[in-house]
């Protein structure tokens, strides 16, 4: 058995470098692996063999978590194009800043006037939209090394826009259970 | 992870919450954002004809580091001139807080707004 641990996590369930996967087949590549290395497999080995299927199994955990999210994928295949998201200090331009500020201020005004009608699915709607259009367009960047900034950019863009429609769902999910007011 | 007294006493009280006409030409209008959590925060100046800072306000989205270190700036930066309130450093603020290092860069980001509520007013009071 050899550990193919140098090997990008990609390539390890035979996929190619893309943003776009197939959720089933890597589910089932990742099973497939991880029944294959399992430990058990190799309780009567010998000790580097069965450190090696440890090691393995390790691995392949992390690259199927990895690849799962689409954000942890797109931070993945960056840092692959040797662009650190972490170095990336910079704030958004203004205009982007001071819609996400407002977005967040209409979602405060929803929360306290603990009424969802106030536009609530409507606001997640349009996240959920500006969040799939930002996807393609990294997914099409990604592939362009002429334009990794502008795929970082959008990446950075990204975490402001599932920030928003994480606290959009956490309203969501108080309103349900009663509102503000009531414990 | 517990925050100190001081970062809860803001976050539970936070001064100053709240915004100014940024079209104002008196006002000057910071926005930044930490793109590695989202949090997002708004701070604004007011300043009078001698270049002092007559009152200020802020909108934090983001956590209680993040809302408390902008809170204390705006309590910190009424009275300064703009000069003296280019001085405040992160670390002065993260110092008063007791913020733990991975909440350092909460208090980045209040340093980052009032310099770009500044580099605002200025840019106005130029045009």
């Amino acid at each position: 058995m050899q550990p193919p641990l140098t090997k990008d996590y990609f390539s390890l369930f035979g996929l190619p470098i893309d943003f776009h996967i197939d959720d089933e087949e890597l589910t089932a590549r990742y099973r497939e692996m991880q029944s294959a290395v399992h430990p058990d497999r190799y309780a009567s080995a010998a000790a580097q063999e069965q450190r090696i299927s440890l090691q393995m199994a390790a691995r392949i955990n992390e690259a199927y978590e990895t690849l799962r999210h689409p954000m942890s994928r797109i931070r993945y295949m960056l840092e692959l194009k040797g662009v650190d998201p972490r170095q990336a200090d910079s704030s958004p331009d203004p205009a982007f800043l001071a819609r996400q500020i407002e977005w967040r201020e209409t979602l405060e005004e929803i929360r306290e006037s603990g009424d969802p009608g106030h536009g609530l699915a409507a606001l997640s709607e349009e996240a959920g939209a500006c969040i799939a259009t930002l996807l393609e367009k990294v997914a099409a960047e990604l592939k362009d090394d002429a334009r990794l900034s502008s795929a970082l950019t959008h990446f950075l863009e990204l975490q402001y826009y599932y920030r928003l429609l994480e606290e959009a769902r956490d309203i969501e999910d108080m309103l349900e259970q009663g509102g503000p007011g009531r414990t | 992870m517990a925050y100190s007294a001081k970062v809860l006493d803001h976050y539970e009280n936070p001064r100053n919450v709240g915004s100014f006409d940024k079209d104002d030409r008196s006002v000057g209008t910071g926005m930044v954002g930490a793109p590695s959590c989202g949090d997002v925060m708004k701070l604004q100046i007011k300043v009078n004809e001698e270049g002092v800072i007559e009152d200020a306000k802020f909108k934090t989205y983001g956590c209680g580091s993040a809302i408390a270190s902008s809170s204390l700036l705006t309590e910190w930066v009424k009275g300064k001139t703009l000069e003296e309130a280019t001085r405040i450093k992160n670390s002065d603020i993260a110092e008063e807080l007791a913020l733990p290092p991975v909440k350092i860069h909460c208090s980045v980001l209040a340093e980052d707004a009032i310099k770009a509520a500044i580099a605002d007013y200025q840019k106005k009071a130029g045009a």
